[in-house]
């Protein structure tokens, strides 16, 4: 149906022809956004203002049609295009061919202007009137931004350039075959949504950045920008976060070397603006409640911006070699440019308006809210730039002595593991913190009854046989963390039962509601600590490797894993071999598993389709890794105790940021109809 | 066909970005007044202090803070929001007389307690009779044993 005949084949060609012209169009309108913004807010003129209100609009309008342009392109099949051909087939199913688009570096580019730009457009509705001062300097940035994006995907990696070769009469364009496919490490579900969420969390932090370049250019730093921009930035550190997890999952279920993270510097990349989002999201509660760290509040969400930014330069352009830098590209020296660009540009107005972002307040004591959340912006900080360090040295290393030293997983596992453990300590205590000072009656009322519980779960853990220092108190904090927040729902719970009178169930969903900010952060910290548990697991992974004869068996803890047959066969994809294996529990079946080894004809790649039984406690991880010479099969076995938990965790933290993004309630309808009455009777008090 | 698509899509983009300039109809505002920003600000800070408020109440409730620690910090939102309001009065240019009753009336209460040298909480706060538990003036019940208080 897709396979371009002759009749289509001129069609086709307008799409790309289309695709191009949508894209100049982008480049002009950004360009025409900027200008307009600053002439408007030069004349402060309305017409305009509103101009450039409806140019990031039509930009929005523009990148979708070259999107779907490219959609169509891959849709059809049409391998005159250089981008189609080299990441699609004509056998790739559609799901696939759709995730095609952000394969390769041009087409996930245009995908991050076309979320961007959404972002952008659905912004300036929302804000257009709310914010009127600071909109013209906000389009001015948004504008810069898709500028850059629009630029790039024009000029250096265009998704509609034509195939072309040299011939007797100079070079003339061909169409080919056939594609070269979709890399097949790509093609898995996770892989299709984890871009576009990953990029949606990239762009949403250009809004709160936006928003404080504005601040910082106008000089109205007060919590207006704050207010405004608060639920933008949780919600990109919603999607940030899914976009991570979903990033674990794929190379989990997809790479078959028995983990999901490997601190690779892609997902080292995604890691660190969420760190610095995490810190903001928690030091801003300060400057809202305290008027304190405007400075830090505002040099974090720079950061974050721009880190989000050199996450896409680290993921595209190729510069430190990793599982994800499937192009390498010229696009380095325009990102570098960009990244340059902002930090200038963004940290020289924040030394400038630095007499204009004094703290109100100091801080009155260690023992307090503000300490323990400064402390835990501190140690982010210190993951981040430990992460940051990892992850560039390599590139600084092969600079200086021409070799490129690579940073492995034992180095981040020894610095990130401690601070990890710290910032679950802070998850636990800071919120029983009170702002300003805690009393030793706090104190005491608050820790007394987590510190004995976890200390009597200590114990029994050690006795279970937990006897590794790092885990131990790995858990000990997850379960010291798990009861204070489980406390914290009591006591409110109670409270409000018995000032309401409203059964417990009431009471918690009435309690939660109400406080969604609150409480759905203490959701939001429930699942780090599953995530915690989760990852606590890693310590005690087993692996078991051989070859095995149909009939034969490995076994690895409490599991036995028989091979019963071996199998080979073709489909219009790949060719492949599959194990089939029963798993057993002590002597009694308690799953039938199958593992692959496919060979893909088009990209002539081979991959590994592994297969996992799950349980809460642990995951049996089977590897089928290819054929012997013997005829017997290469299997690789681990057992990763509670990586379950890691994305159960995960799921509890969506659910958590949702409620935490959720609107206080309105006004008490009997309150307000009180507060009128009350009016009415003053104002009859006053006219007598 | 094509070409024609392309050009209509031309057509609406300039129409859409360049009609402001043209249309004859009156343009809603898009810049504020210096005072509009200020009213703005201290709107915004003002949000952020009942929430603040909302928040202390319930730490106060769930037994999470002292009633020193409850009073200190009550203090100086009150403080903070006596100030706010009455700026913002001057601004509307309702300072001495204008604005709503309640506010007016609201007001003058938070400038007298700011005026106080120091505010004493202990009439905020009673005795259960059933468990001698300090709880906030005017709660229904007892947070601690539920003993009806009203």
């Amino acid at each position: 149906m897709f396979n371009i005949n002759a009749a289509d084949e001129n069609e086709s060609r307008y799409m790309g022809d289309i695709g191009n012209i949508a894209l100049i169009a982008v480049f002009t309108l950004s360009l025409y956004t900027i200008i307009t913004s600053v002439r408007g807010i030069n004349t402060r003129r309305n017409d305009l203002v509103i101009s450039a209100e409806r140019s990031v609009i039509a930009t929005f309008a523009m990148v979708t049609v070259s999107f779907f342009a490219l959609f169509t392109l891959l849709a059809r099949s049409d391998f005159h295009y250089q981008y189609v051909t080299q990441y699609s087939n004509r056998d790739l199913p559609m799901f696939y061919k759709m995730a095609g688009l952000w394969a390769g570096q041009a087409g996930s580019l245009l995908l991050w202007l076309f979320i961007l730009s959404g972002i952008t457009a659905f912004a300036v509705i929302q804000y257009k009137n709310r914010n009127r001062e600071l909109m013209p300097y906000v389009m001015a940035v948004f504008g810069v931004t898709t500028l850059f994006f629009s630029f790039v995907c024009l000029f250096l990696t265009n998704p509609f350039r034509e195939l072309v070769t040299g011939a007797a009469g100079g070079i003339i364009d061909f169409t080919a075959q056939d594609g070269q496919g979709l890399n097949p490490l790509l093609q898995h579900p996770a892989m299709v949504i984890h871009p576009p969420i990953l990029f949606a969390g990239y762009s949403g932090f250009l809004v709160p950045f936006a928003f404080a370049i504005a601040a910082l250019i106008t000089g109205q730093l007060d919590a207006s920008w704050i207010q405004s921009t608060r639920r933008w930035t949780i919600f990109s550190w919603l999607l940030l976060s899914v976009g991570i997890l979903l990033g674990a999952k794929w190379a989990y279920v997809e790479l078959g070397w028995g983990g999901y993270w490997a601190w690779d510097p892609v997902e080292n990349a995604s890691l660190m603006p969420w760190l610095t989002g995490t810190a903001f999201l928690h030091s801003v509660i300060i400057q809202e409640k305290r008027g304190m760290l405007k400075v830090w509040n505002m040099t974090l969400i720079l950061l974050t911006f721009i880190l989000c930014i050199f996450g896409t330069f680290i993921t595209r352009s190729g510069i430190i070699s990793s599982v994800h830098s499937f192009a390498q590209s010229s696009i380095g020296p325009a990102f570098s440019a960009f990244l340059f660009f902002l930090l200038v540009t963004s940290f020289s107005l924040l030394f400038y308006r630095f007499p204009l972002l004094k703290s109100e307040n100091r801080l009155d004591s260690l023992l307090s809210r503000e300490s323990s959340f400064l402390f835990n912006n501190l140690i982010l900080l210190g993951a981040l730039f430990a992460t940051f360090w990892g992850t560039i040295f390599p590139v600084i290393s092969e600079w200086a002595t021409g070799t490129q030293v690579t940073v492995g997983a034992p180095y981040f596992n020894k610095v990130n593991v401690p601070i990890g453990l710290m910032l679950m300590l802070l998850t636990g205590v800071g919120p029983l913190f009170a702002w300003r000072k805690t009393s030793t009656y706090s104190l005491k009322r608050n820790f007394l009854i987590p510190f004995a519980l976890s200390i009597i779960a200590g114990v029994i853990m050690y006795i279970l046989g937990i006897r590794k220092i790092m885990p131990l108190v790995s858990f000990y904090l997850c379960f010291f963390v798990a009861i204070t927040i489980v406390q914290e729902f009591m006591r409110g719970t109670r409270a409000r039962h018995k000032n309401w009178s409203e059964p417990y169930h009431r009471a918690l969903v009435n309690m939660t509601m109400r406080n969604t900010r609150r409480y759905g952060g203490y959701i939001i910290h429930f699942g780090i600590v599953l995530l915690f548990i989760g990852f606590t697991g890693n310590s005690y992974v087993k692996d078991v490797s051989g070859e095995l004869l149909p009939g034969e068996s490995l076994v690895i803890g409490d599991y036995e894993v028989l091979l019963d047959r071996i199998n080979h066969g073709s489909v219009p994809l790949y060719d492949y071999s599959e194990v089939i294996l029963t798993v057993k529990k002590d002597d009694s079946i308690v799953s039938r598993k199958l593992a692959q080894r496919r060979n893909y004809k088009a990209s002539q790649q081979p991959t590994t389709e592994l297969a996992i039984h799950s349980t809460l406690k642990e995951d049996l991880y089977l590897v089928f890794s290819g054929m012997a010479p013997d005829d017997k099969a290469v299997m690789n076995v681990y057992l990763n105790p509670l990586v379950m938990w890691v994305w159960i965790g995960g799921f509890v933290l969506t659910i958590g940021t949702i409620i935490a993004m959720v609107p206080g309630p309105k006004p008490d309808r009997r309150v307000s109809l009180k507060k009128r009455s009350e009016d009415k009777e003053y104002a009859e008090a006053e006219a007598v | 066909m094509v070409e024609f698509i392309i050009l209509l899509i031309a057509v609406t983009v300039f129409w859409f970005v360049l009609e402001p300039y043209y249309t004859g109809k009156k343009l809603p505002d898009r810049f504020m007044t210096k005072k509009q920003v200020k009213k703005n600000d201290l709107t915004a800070r003002k949000d952020a202090l009942n929430d603040n408020l909302k928040d202390l109440e319930l730490e106060f409730q769930t037994g999470m803070i002292s009633k020193d620690d409850y009073s200190v910090l009550h203090d100086d939102y009150n403080n903070r929001l006596a100030h706010i309001t009455r700026e913002l009065q001057e601004l509307d240019g309702s300072g001495s007389g204008g604005g709503s009753i309640r506010e007016r009336i609201e007001a003058d209460v938070l400038a007298r307690r700011k005026t106080e040298k120091k505010i004493d909480f202990s009439e905020s706060f009673i005795n259960c009779p059933e468990c001698k538990t300090e709880v906030v003036g005017g709660s229904n019940f007892c947070p601690e044993c539920g003993f009806k208080l009203k």
